[in-house]
């Protein structure tokens, strides 16, 4: 085993954290905002005050639910001229904290949340710059939406989206259930209650290492992780996971140090990080696994391959035009693109399928894309059909309700209502295929807007 | 509408129905045309460029036309591409039900010049860039080629 592969949390007395610790490590190598949730008892508080002791910190440590503002900055008293406001310090205002811990976060006063915000985002209190403070933690139980077992937290409310974006890592406290022997034994033991933590500056020491490097490297961030934070992000959108542009900043920096702790970047270090960027459980919701795994699949697979990356992008992105646009932009031979265009076509929905073909088969047959004839006659395949209808379509009126058109009609012309010209023209043929072809269209206004968003896009193209 | 059927009385053929008194469902049907392939109104215009195909009941195309290539001194079909002009822009096609517009009395160079598009055609395009591929089926194809240009008006 080497120095590096040895954990340092159990030196710490600190157990039930391990799958954690390179996260937990990353978090310190970047000093970005870090979040523990967890229900009561698991020991979220005693990680972070041990932390702090290792490193030897200036530590504060805030419950935000008594907390009150002057707590925080201390007494206000002018100066000697009158012209300003001083705070009088105790040793528990937070002027020269170098980290602080926001316990109990999702309990606190709304007017307190601001304040909380500019600290953890800013490092700034009432506007005044904390020079000192480096770490900005905080904890909190599960939200009170988030309750799946039989303790309830009542007052842990849904932390403002806002507030939680301001997080980079998220890490989940284990309970006893999921702790094993030797952790479970550990953290029974009475011994060592009340000292104060020490390894004999080891974690010191590697996180100072480590965030040397860190510093070097992030001015010229890997190309790998990147693409894979990149990809991520696209894909969680693409299904509807909203991932802020901030937090896909915050996400690369973490990758960057979690692979500095590692010491190459690896697969399933960075779908973890990926599962801890992610801020949702702190207002109660989750986000499914199998979003994540397929998200972590193809960020994983463009940060491996980056020849083969813009493939992933294509998969990535949810809209045509993006998808139409990485292949116009990135499609290195008439091979792949067809590979691409028949994975696209296989991977739809039919309304989409077919939205997609009717778009851009007529430049396909111009020779306009990068594909082979093969990925031509595919998309041909879908959209000739579509070019031109001529079928009837059948409906049934029920009872005394008198239907002139078919129940999908007046969907469709309620598109079509505020469209004009050749844009007009486009979506009537489409609506009118979708209506013979009995096709039910799940976003009629989306999906023409994609429709014209690509013919949009090819129209300047063939300009060109 | 829900029909619950049960047997009247001993009459057997009495059917009492609980859906009775409701007006039935109606099938109503409209017929859709819509075409952005030839038309000539709109902004769209996909204009048809040719409409190719032999009007030959009974004959066997594939080898008529092979043995007239040969007897004109042509080795194989992609000869033709030598003597005969064709577009060189790959357009949209369509198979039609329209008659076929060439016969096998029409001039050799009009039969060579149907012969050899149909032979570039997949059922979905005009590629010129393709070999040329002869069988029973893509000759007796009667197909309209469009060009997709306006489609981006």
């Amino acid at each position: 085993m080497t120095t590096k592969s040895i954990p340092h949390l159990p030196d710490l007395g600190v157990y039930g954290f391990d799958r954690y610790e390179p996260i937990i490590l990353a978090a310190l190598i970047t000093e970005d905002p870090m979040l523990l949730i967890g229900r009561s008892g698991t020991g979220k508080t005693f990680l972070l005050n041990s932390l702090s002791e290792a490193l030897g910190l200036e530590h504060r440590h805030y419950n935000a639910s008594l907390i009150s503002f002057d707590d925080l900055v201390g007494f206000p008293y002018p100066d000697a001229e009158n012209a300003t406001v001083r705070f009088l310090e105790t040793p528990a205002t937070v002027w020269g904290a170098e980290s602080v811990l926001i316990d109990e976060i999702s309990r606190c006063k709304p007017e307190h949340q601001n304040r909380l915000f500019s600290l953890i985002h800013e490092r700034r209190v009432q506007g005044i710059a904390l020079t000192k403070l480096r770490y900005r933690w905080a904890a909190m139980n599960p939200a009170a939406n988030d309750q799946t077992d039989v303790e309830s937290y009542t007052g842990s409310e849904p932390l403002d989206p806002a507030l939680a974006d301001r997080f980079s890592l998220f890490i989940r406290a284990v309970d006893w259930d999921d702790l094993n022997e030797d952790e479970r034994t550990a953290i029974t033991s009475p011994a060592g209650e009340g000292k104060i933590t020490t390894d004999d500056g080891r974690l010191l020491n590697r996180i100072e290492e480590c965030r040397q490097l860190f510093i070097q490297q992030v001015e010229t961030c890997p190309r790998n992780i990147l693409d894979y934070v990149t990809t991520a992000v696209t894909a969680l959108n693409g299904a509807k996971v909203r991932i802020s542009p901030r937090r896909a900043r915050l996400m690369a920096r973490s990758l960057l140090a979690v692979t500095l702790v590692k010491g190459t970047f690896q697969e399933k270090i960075s779908r973890l990080v990926l599962e801890c960027s992610m801020p949702h459980t702190t207002w109660g919701a989750e986000v499914s696994k199998n979003i994540l795994d397929a998200a972590h699949r193809l960020s994983w697979e463009a940060a491996s391959k980056s020849e083969g990356r813009w493939v992933d992008l294509i998969f990535a992105e949810a809209k045509f035009e993006r998808k139409l646009d990485i292949l116009l932009k990135h499609c290195p031979s008439p091979d792949e693109g067809t590979q691409a265009i028949t994975q696209i076509l296989a991977s739809e929905p039919r309304d989409r399928a077919a939205a997609f073909a009717f778009a851009v088969y007529p430049a396909a047959a111009m020779g306009k894309l990068p594909i082979g004839t093969e990925g031509a006659n595919d998309l041909g395949r879908v959209a000739t059909p579509i070019l031109t209808v001529d079928a009837e379509v059948t409906w049934s009126e029920r009872g005394s309700v008198k239907a002139q058109h078919h129940p999908s009609y007046d969907a469709f012309a309620a598109v079509l209502e505020s469209l004009s010209g050749a844009r007009s023209e486009r979506a009537r043929q489409f609506f009118s295929w979708c209506l013979v072809e009995k096709i039910a269209v799940t976003d009629p206004p989306g999906l023409e807007k994609e429709i014209e968003a690509c013919a949009k896009l090819l129209k300047t193209r063939l300009m060109k | 509408m829900m029909n619950v059927a049960s047997h009247v009385g001993s009459r057997p053929d009495l059917i009492a129905n609980a859906g009775w008194g409701g007006p039935p469902a109606r099938q109503r049907k409209e017929h859709i045309y819509s075409s952005l392939l030839g038309k000539k109104d709109g902004e769209i215009r996909c204009p048809r460029i040719i409409r190719l195909g032999f009007h030959s009941p009974g004959d066997d195309l594939l080898e008529y036309l092979n043995d007239l290539i040969g007897a004109e001194g042509y080795r194989r079909s992609e000869d033709l591409r030598d003597d005969i002009t064709i577009p060189e822009k790959p357009y949209i096609c369509r198979p039609t039900k329209q008659p076929a517009p060439c016969s096998l009395s029409a001039p050799r160079t009009e039969i060579f010049r149907h012969a050899l598009m149909l032979g570039l055609c997949t059922s979905q395009l005009y590629d010129p860039s393709r070999p040329v591929i002869w069988t029973r089926n893509s000759l007796t194809r009667v197909v309209d080629l469009f060009d997709p240009e306006g489609f981006y008006a």
